[in-house]
């Protein structure tokens, strides 16, 4: 890489950084550095002329006066459900309002910014809570059912929150931000035991800033490891009759995964049925102990394996565990081989955290492209 | 004439469906591709290649239930995205455009038997 290049790069990712930190809200949208511009920051004001309150992300349009030409803004917001759970809803602005808004500028030069600020009669709108709970002071155990087992999953909340957002294997220490996209460059080969290709493709796509993630242009489910790294969440579903348990996602269109507990034999070997793999692959699980463990394997090859953007390919096969260790503690680790990508097996691991007294989230990745 | 328009008209319904590409995030060589190896007096210039990836290496064929010419060697050098394949007397030299598309491209050259060579051109599908 060209020495100027990477200096640029270098910076972009540290603002990307600056932006990405303070507030945790959750992330189920694209890296905003991939559409908007760090290095592009400009200042407008004028007269809203519409709101649309829609997924992955709320727009307010702007007339900006300019002596006699008048030009509309389209000025891009976290989502609504972010949004809303900060307080804010589609009437916190309505046309007709004079607003003044700071943001990043669309990197395509179309008259698109990034808000950061936004103020109305000078009081500012749309500013973001901490929408994580906080941490209980005293912890209480997992509950269990009759038989004993520890409940993964009940009516009254879900699993969100995650420890860590991208996948990097156990023992290395890589900065990065909430969608996967690395502080250094440098540090890509570390993440994972990649083969040189699946290197080079993960370095590329984050020099691109991720902006070509399926999971974004195309709406593709989360697939793989990656449903656990959003902060919408998943919930668990026990059909204890059926021997079946259901995850639901609360980033991927409504998506759920199933993991048969009744013993069957495995499938989804790619010399197997490998002519309808899946986002999800085909899901065996069983107890050990308290633990739940999972192998998975008849993976497709349509989507990013993580946020960040670790490629993959259908020789994919996951043995994930599963531990609620307390009431408000998802241990999740998976070990992941797959000899058409990597070198070897690795392992990967981080917590959820119990989101109590809530339905997971819904999100619909098109309601309104991004 | 017949046989021009024929061809002409493959090709374009090729380079449509390239539009919409299947997803493809694994291997970047992985798939189907069509294009053309201009000036292949001998075949034509419309070429299909299925290539596949074990994890070591990129196997596949050229024109496949028509030429047939299995693939005896493949190689992508990630460092450039350089592509050099060898199949049946021919050989392709070229480079990835798009990478990060699912209907990416390999651009460059070809040459085969007795001197022939031209420019080369496939699409992943």
């Amino acid at each position: 890489m060209q020495k100027s290049k990477l200096k640029s790069m270098i910076r972009l990712v540290v603002l990307a950084t600056a932006l990405g930190a303070g507030i945790e809200h959750v992330s189920a949208q694209p890296a905003i550095i991939a559409k908007f511009d760090p290095a592009s920051e400009m200042s407008l004001s004028g007269i809203v002329t519409y709101v649309d309150w829609k997924n992955p992300r709320a727009h307010v349009f702007v007339n900006v006066t300019d002596g006699s030409t008048v030009t509309n803004w389209a000025v891009e917001l976290e989502s609504p459900l972010i949004l809303k759970g900060s307080g804010w809803n589609e009437a916190s602005v309505k046309p007709g309002d004079r607003v003044d808004v700071k943001g990043l500028r669309a990197r395509n030069g179309s008259r698109q910014l990034w808000s950061e600020t936004m103020t109305v009669a000078g009081k500012p709108v749309f500013t973001l809570k901490d929408l994580k709970p906080a941490t209980p002071a005293r912890s209480e155990p997992a509950p269990r059912g009759a038989d004993g087992k520890v409940i993964l999953g009940s009516a009254e909340g879900y699993w969100g929150f995650p420890s860590e957002h991208a996948l990097v294997e156990d023992g290395v220490n890589v900065p990065m931000d909430r969608y996967g996209q690395l502080t250094e460059l440098g540090d890509a080969a570390k993440v994972a035991p990649m083969q040189p290709w699946a290197l080079a493709l993960y370095a590329h796509r984050q020099e691109r800033s991720l902006q070509d993630d399926p999971m974004f242009i195309n709406c593709k489910p989360p697939g793989g490891p990656r449903q656990y790294q959003s902060d919408l969440g998943i919930k668990f579903v026990e059909d204890k009759v059926n021997e079946r348990i259901f995850i639901l996602m609360g980033s991927g269109n409504r998506n759920y995964r199933i993991i048969y507990m009744d013993g069957r034999e495995k499938v989804g070997s790619v010399t197997g049925d490998d002519d309808n793999p899946l986002y999800y692959g085909r899901a065996l699980g069983k107890w050990e102990g308290d633990t739940l463990v999972v192998s998975t394997k008849g993976f497709n090859e349509d989507f990013w394996l993580t946020n960040g953007g670790l490629p993959h390919t259908n020789k994919l096969e996951l043995t994930e565990r599963f531990t609620r260790s307390d009431m408000n503690t998802l241990q999740y680790q998976v070990t992941l081989t797959d000899a058409g990508a990597y070198t070897r097996p690795w392992n990967a691991s981080w917590t959820m955290q119990w989101v109590a007294g809530q339905e997971v989230p819904t999100f619909f990745c098109q309601d309104n492209r991004p | 004439m017949k046989s021009t328009i024929i061809k002409t008209g493959l090709l374009a319904a090729a380079l449509s469906l390239s539009l919409t590409a299947i997803a493809q995030e694994g291997h970047p060589m992985k798939g189907s591709w069509i294009g053309e190896w201009k000036g292949n007096q001998k075949l034509g210039d419309f070429v299909l290649l299925v290539l596949d990836w074990d994890g070591s290496k990129i196997s596949g064929v050229i024109n496949p239930g028509t030429d047939n010419l299995n693939i005896t060697e493949a190689t992508l050098n990630p460092d450039d995205w350089s592509v050099h394949i060898e199949a049946g007397g021919y050989e392709m030299d070229g480079k990835i455009e798009k990478l990060e598309l699912p209907a990416r491209s390999v651009v460059g050259t070809w040459k085969g038997p007795e001197g022939a060579s031209g420019a080369l051109e496939i699409v992943r599908q």
